[in-house]
This record gives C-alpha cells, sequence and structure tokens, in this order.
C-alpha cells in the first residue's frame, strides 16, 4: 500500500477531526484574503480611475490630507498647459455629497470638452454642453442604484440636476460617480476659480522630462504621478499602513490558526505514530505520511478559504454604505500569496508537532493509553 | 540459531517520576533462540517496562539491549530491526482504525523489499494463518476482542521476524479466545522457530512457556524451577 493511499484513507476516516482543521484554516484563509483584497481595493479603486481617464500627472496642494481637500485655482490648468510635453490639462473639482437616501457620492466636476470626458463611455444620452446648467452623467452602476434614467432630476448640493446621460467604465470609482461641468459645482459649493486638482495628460515620449519641468514650474504645489499618488498624500499614506497593518495581522493570525489546527490534528494521534513506529516504520516515513496529510488539508481549505474570501470582499464591497468606494482587489498574486501561506504553514504546521511526535519514544504514548 | 541467543539485556534501568519509581532497577535477561519466555509477576512490576526495552520502544537510564548480537544504538536502527527481526503484539492491539484488517497487516510491511503483489500474498497468507480471511475487509471497530487480537497477531508476524514479544496477548480476551490466541502462538513459536517472549498474569500461559522470568519492585530472575537459559 502506497503512502499517499495510506495518508487519504486516514484522512477519509477522521473526517470530523479533518473538517475541524480545514475549517480552521478555511477561516484564516479567508479572512486574510478578504482583508488584504479590500485594503488594497481601498487605494487602487481611486488609483485606477484616475489612470483609466488618462490622467499621468495630478497637480494639487502640496500638503493635502486627500485629493478631495486639495484646493488650487483651476487657472493652473492653462499655466500648466503651456509647458512642453503637456499634451493636454483640465482642472478637476471632487466633491462628496450626500443623496436623498443617506449615501453618499462622488462628484467629478470638469470643463465641458476637456479631455477626460473621453474617458467615459457613453451608455445612454449625451455629455454636458456649454449650453446646459445644472445637468449630470451618472456612472451606470450609479444609476442602477438610483434608478435613474434620462430626464430624471437627481438632487446634489441641493439643487435639482437633470439627468442627461449615463456612462460606463472600468475604474469602480468611475462607474459610481456623477460627472458635472465645472461652473455649476464650484457655484454650489462655493469654490469659484478653486478645484481639487489639475489633471495633466503628458506626451508619452516626454513623460521624465516633462515631471520635472512642471516640478519646476510649481514648486509650491504637489506635483506627482497618479501611480505615486498613494504615497503623497496624509490618507493614501494611511490607507498604505492600514493595509500594511491589515496584511500583517491577517496573515499572523493565519500562521497562528493553521499552525495551532495543524498541531492539534497531529498531536491527537500520537497513538497512531508510536504504533507505526513499533511496527517498525522509521521516522521519514512517518513524517512524510503526516506531511502528505498535512498538505492536502492545507491545499484543499485554502482553495475553499480563497473562494470564500472573495466572496466575502465582494460582499462587504456590496455594503449599500460603502458600494461603489471599493473594488476588492484580489489578483493572481494575492491568491497565490494566499494559497503558498495556507500550504506553506499547512506544512510547518504538521512538519514540527509530527518531528516532535516521532522523537518521543513510542513506549511512553504506548504506555499512556 | 538454535543455542544462540535472540535478545541479551544487560544492567537495564529505567526509573519515572524523577527516580520515584523504578521500573527497571538493573535487570539482566536473555531469550535463547527459538526458546519461549514467559514475563510474569505482579502489577507495577516492570513487565510490560522490560518488553518495551527489550524492543528499543523505550529509552533506557543504562544498561544494553543487543538484538541477535547486535546492539541498536539509534531510533533508525531499533525500527530497522522492529520491522525486519522483532514482531509485537500488544495487550491493546493497537490496530489502526482508518485501515482494513489487511491494510492493518501490510502497512507492516511498508518499507520492504516487497513488491506490492508480494506484500498482498503475504497478507493473505497471514490471514489464513490466523483464521482471519473471513473479516480481511473489516475496520477494526468492527471486530470482536479475539478477532481484533489475531489480527494483531499476523501483524507482528508479517515480515517473518526471528523474534517475538507479545504484551498480555490474551489480557482483555475471555477464556475461549484466550485459549485460541495462545495456541495460535505457541504452534507458531513451533513451525517457524518463534523465539518467543510472553508478558502475562496468567499462570496458565506462563506455564506454557520454556522459561519463566519473574520481575519484582523493577529487578527480575528466571524461575529456577525452571530450567535456565
Amino acid at each position: 500500500m502506497r503512502l499517499v493511499l495510506i495518508a487519504l484513507r486516514n484522512l477519509a476516516y477522521w473526517q470530523p477531526r479533518n473538517l475541524g482543521a480545514m475549517a480552521g484554516i478555511l477561516i484564516a484563509i479567508a479572512s486574510l484574503v478578504a482583508l488584504v483584497g479590500l485594503a488594497r481595493g481601498v487605494q487602487d479603486t481611486l488609483l485606477n480611475a484616475l489612470d483609466m481617464r488618462g490622467t499621468d500627472v495630478l497637480i494639487t496642494e502640496a500638503g493635502a490630507l486627500d485629493l478631495i481637500s486639495s484646493i488650487v485655482p483651476d487657472s493652473l490648468a492653462q499655466d500648466a498647459a503651456q509647458i512642453t510635453g503637456v499634451d493636454a490639462t483640465a482642472p478637476e473639482l471632487t466633491r462628496l455629497t450626500t443623496l436623498e437616501d443617506g449615501r453618499s457620492v462622488v462628484v467629478v466636476a470638469w470643463p465641458v470638452d476637456s479631455y477626460p470626458w473621453d474617458s467615459l463611455t457613453l451608455a445612454q444620452g449625451r455629455l454636458p454642453t456649454a449650453q446646459d446648467a445644472q445637468t449630470v452623467v451618472l456612472g451606470q452602476a450609479l444609476a442602477d442604484r438610483l434608478s435613474a434614467n434620462i430626464g430624471d432630476t437627481i438632487t446634489l448640493f441641493h439643487e435639482p440636476f437633470e439627468v442627461i446621460g449615463t456612462v460606463t467604465a472600468t475604474a469602480l470609482l468611475s462607474r459610481s460617480a456623477a460627472y458635472a461641468r465645472i461652473g455649476d459645482v464650484q457655484a454650489l459649493t462655493f469654490r469659484q476659480g478653486q478645484a481639487t486638482s489639475i489633471n495633466i495628460r503628458t506626451e508619452r515620449a516626454h513623460r521624465t522630462a516633462t515631471l520635472q519641468t512642471l516640478r519646476a514650474g510649481f514648486p509650491d504645489l504637489s506635483v506627482e504621478t497618479t501611480d505615486a499618488l498613494g504615497d503623497s498624500y496624509l490618507f493614501g499614506r494611511i490607507a498604505n499602513v492600514l493595509a500594511l497593518a491589515i496584511s500583517t495581522v491577517a496573515v499572523v493570525s493565519a500562521v497562528l490558526v493553521i499552525f495551532n489546527t495543524m498541531s492539534t490534528s497531529v498531536t491527537a494521534r500520537r497513538g497512531e505514530i508510536a504504533i507505526l513506529s513499533a511496527v517498525g516504520w522509521n521516522r521519514p516515513h512517518i513524517v512524510a505520511m503526516l506531511l502528505i496529510e498535512g498538505s492536502v488539508i492545507s491545499m484543499i481549505a485554502g482553495g475553499l478559504g480563497i473562494l470564500a474570501g472573495i466572496l466575502l470582499a465582494t460582499g462587504v464591497a456590496a455594503h449599500p454604505q460603502i458600494v461603489g468606494f471599493v473594488d476588492p482587489v484580489i489578483n493572481a498574486g494575492l491568491v497565490a500569496w494566499a494559497f503558498a501561506v495556507s500550504l506553506g504553514v499547512g506544512l510547518l504546521g504538521t512538519l514540527v508537532p509530527a518531528l516532535r511526535a516521532v522523537r518521543r519514544p513510542p513506549a511512553e504514548v504506548l504506555r499512556g493509553r | 540459531m538454535n543455542g544462540d541467543i535472540a535478545l541479551a539485556a544487560h544492567g537495564l534501568r529505567r526509573s519515572f517520576h524523577q527516580g520515584r519509581v523504578r521500573a527497571l532497577d538493573g535487570v539482566d535477561f536473555q531469550l535463547p533462540a527459538q526458546a519461549s519466555v514467559a514475563i510474569t509477576g505482579a502489577s507495577g512490576s516492570g513487565k510490560t517496562t522490560l518488553l518495551y526495552a527489550l524492543s528499543g520502544l523505550l529509552e533506557l537510564d543504562a544498561g544494553t539491549v543487543s538484538v541477535e548480537g547486535h546492539s541498536p544504538k539509534t531510533p533508525a536502527h531499533w525500527a530497522d530491526l522492529r520491522r525486519d527481526r522483532i514482531g509485537l503484539v500488544f495487550q491493546d492491539d493497537w490496530l489502526l482504525p482508518a485501515l482494513s484488517v489487511a491494510q492493518n497487516i501490510e502497512i507492516a510491511m511498508h518499507n520492504t523489499h516487497r513488491t506490492a503483489a508480494e506484500r498482498q500474498a503475504r497478507t493473505r497468507e497471514l490471514l489464513q494463518l490466523v483464521n482471519a480471511e473471513a473479516f480481511a475487509e473489516r475496520r477494526p471497530n468492527e471486530l470482536s476482542g479475539g478477532e481484533r487480537q489475531r489480527v494483531a497477531v499476523a501483524r507482528g508476524l508479517a515480515n517473518a521476524p526471528a523474534i517475538l514479544l507479545a504484551d498480555e496477548p490474551t489480557g482483555e480476551l475471555d477464556q475461549a479466545n484466550s485459549t485460541h490466541i495462545a495456541d495460535l502462538l505457541f504452534d507458531l513459536q513451533r513451525s517457524q522457530g518463534l523465539s518467543l517472549v510472553i508478558v502475562t498474569h496468567e499462570h496458565t500461559l506462563a506455564r506454557r512457556c520454556a522459561l519463566q522470568f519473574v520481575m519484582q519492585d523493577g529487578r527480575g530472575a528466571f524461575d529456577p524451577d525452571k530450567a535456565a537459559p
């Protein structure tokens, strides 16, 4: 009888105990995947939205806590447009406001005919024109959430806005935002002549040189590539630290749970280990059999844990209070990492008690039955 | 091998509970090849501890054990001897609950020179020997005490050992099963030339052995009423 077959028969026989071990690992890995995926998603959701609209560089207020709290003159867009290597610019005023249903929504405002509008794909209706007043285009996810159609009126900043179009986008924040003319939002939020940021699209061939020129041209402002935005704002840095802290806690918790679960499972089988030793099995064979069992448990539970984590993160992101603000980032790297944690810790959690168990003289266990 | 010493132990010492309990207190023991020895004594006298020491399952405070002239020094060497030369039968059958009767026997042949086909043939042979063919595919928890003990004997014989050590092999059996197991052990001892050590508190079983080693308070000596080895 092969070692693998013996291990599988043991796994099948000790189902209740193994199911308990699997449940422990599953919960640990699900927590790890969900927490890390959500933590990464909080930051990536904003960056994806910026990246999708083709913005390479963002000019914001130096030392601003986050993108929304930054205030810069919207005329900077014209100044930046004069710099060599700048392909297009657009002032942006982003505000958070509360809808009638009590939920928050991000309102992004640009001048009509500016380049960020090109990143939106119209699903229905049209984009704003210079002749419009208090018109809004809704991301498809927001339109669905509000059951809003073309021609309907919604209330933003306590004022009625006519829905003139719906747009689709790959970035979650873009699908969940409302888009309006910057003049309307400036007037309603008492920010005439102000923007939260200046979006800049650079010529690809001169991107690095253009960034340096922009920094030299606006020394008192924050001039950052969109990739580096997460590190440039206090809230971004807090999000990074939180993501790291949550990831660490999740990994450590997973390691402890898996280690404890597997240790308990092996320790409970000291009698079997002793009898295998008594019938002439040497230590490496006993350890190998236990490792096979541990790896099967870890792989199955790890795989199921990853699936559960994805479902959990998706469920959390769909919660009414935060829907549209975070898209969990659970990529192949995170999946592979979580699986490696499950398998690696499962094997280590089996190996350590297994080595301890096989080193114990069998008589100590056999006498103590 | 007749006339040789199958198992020899000198100055075995082992204490428990920080030295308060001396389970083995300088025990010398010899098992002549193809002979049968009963280790007897009151409960707590050190019988089972001696058996574990003779099979390398116990770490000793002092003393040496030699098996057919070899003195194993490492756990790996002891494991090889238990696989190839020493068979063990325990009072509690200690069968693995996840495996069938046949698999419990076959598992003792793991990591031997035998091919899978040879292991299966040997298993069938042993099942026949202990009259366990009828329940070969059952799990241990589906068997009676006597049936389990027969399987344990078969497992102890799996690799055709030269020495069989049995710890109270009839201890938890009724009279009929007890007699059946005892007959089986002595038949095998005679037919296969086994060197047999039986730990028992049953006089009937002890009397069937050629020699008797009596343990008392961690010390032991051969019964002078029976021929010394």
